[in-house]
């Protein structure tokens, strides 16, 4: 079975994008497009630095 | 002068996450010129290669750059274990013990091959043991007293708390001074070697079981289990060989200004940073 379409669910309780198209369920459920969060910290972040 | 994280080392970033197929959903910069979110979306499919230059480019900018899905960070993590030495104080005891004793350069030099996963942890800490026979318990209260707490330790270690986060030091060090800090902290568990002392005098025999990467490991999952937490609501901290068992059993395992070999297994590192950088991977909870 197939879905027709494409677009981007939200799920923000588990803090990711879920992608689904025109691909079986079952693909698209191992296949998140994950929301990454990428920290840049500068060193004088601790006190007394 | 101190480095700031400006606008540059923010594009680089950017342009290396494009590089890697993730698309910059939003950034912001919370404190200015310290701290910068990006929020990045997409198929991650060569995450190694992406950590790894991440990394590259954390030396090059001289900052820490921490590569986290975005449900790490919004964990309710219930439990965090330290490595003490060069982790959480400045310094290795054992090697100052061993300067007290004379013979700092040989201990110093098999403190160090451990640490880089040369030898057995277990091995190395034997033949550091044996060479501190004989030496006056009272060098004790005297490293005691100069031993310096990591950057950033008091703020890490108070935001811990704060959130409700259960703190404990695993660590193949001594409780001696595990105990002092244990104090000065605020830390609920402690898991490290005893010192055998007889007649005023340090033996050098080893006392079993010696605490190392698998008791280390083992006790991380005792204490999530007692606490009733699945392992990835852990978080585990060191900068050695004998940490790495215990930073793959945590959900975030942080390799804190960490010799090469642990900076690149770990999932995450902090190596420019003070230790309170870690607040900032674990959410305002």
């Amino acid at each position: 079975m197939s879905m027709q379409g494409y677009g981007l669910r939200n799920a923000p309780d588990r803090g990711m994008m879920t992608a689904f198209s025109i691909q079986p369920v079952a693909y698209i459920l191992c296949n998140p497009i994950k929301l990454i969060r990428l920290t840049i910290l500068c060193w004088h972040l601790t006190a007394g630095c | 002068m101190a480095p700031s994280l400006g606008a540059a080392a923010i594009e680089d970033a950017v342009e290396l996450a494009k590089r890697f197929g993730l698309s910059l959903q939003s950034s912001v910069s919370p404190d200015s010129e310290q701290h910068a979110v990006l929020s990045l979306q997409g198929q991650l499919a060569d995450r190694e290669g992406f950590k790894s230059a991440c990394l590259t480019l954390s030396d090059a900018l001289r900052v820490d750059i921490v590569l986290q899905d975005a449900d790490t960070f919004n964990e309710e993590y219930g439990l965090a274990c330290f490595d003490m030495d060069s982790t959480l104080i400045k310094a290795e005891v054992i090697d100052e013990l061993a300067k007290e004793a004379g013979i700092g350069d040989q201990v110093a030099a098999i403190t160090e091959e451990a640490m880089q996963g040369l030898i057995d942890f277990r091995e190395s800490f034997t033949r550091r043991m044996a060479l501190l026979n004989g030496l006056d318990e009272s060098v004790l209260e005297i490293i005691a007293a100069r031993l310096q707490l990591m950057d950033g330790a008091e703020l890490l270690f108070a935001g811990l708390q704060q959130r409700g986060i259960k703190t404990a030091i695993l660590s193949g060090g001594f409780t001696y001074f595990a105990r002092m800090l244990q104090r000065r902290l605020g830390i609920d568990h402690i898991c490290a070697n005893e010192l055998n002392v007889l007649d005023g005098k340090v033996t050098g025999k080893v006392l079993e079981p010696i605490v190392d990467a698998q008791v280390k490991a083992d006790t991380l999952e005792q204490l999530a289990a007692e606490l009733q937490l699945p392992l990835r609501r852990v978080i585990a901290v060191g900068d050695g060989a004998n940490d790495l068992k215990m930073l793959a059993k945590a959900g975030l395992g942080v390799a804190f200004r960490a010799k090469p070999l642990v900076r690149s297994s770990a999932n995450y590192a902090v190596s420019v940073c003070g230790l309170d950088a870690i607040l900032q991977m674990i959410g305002p909870r």
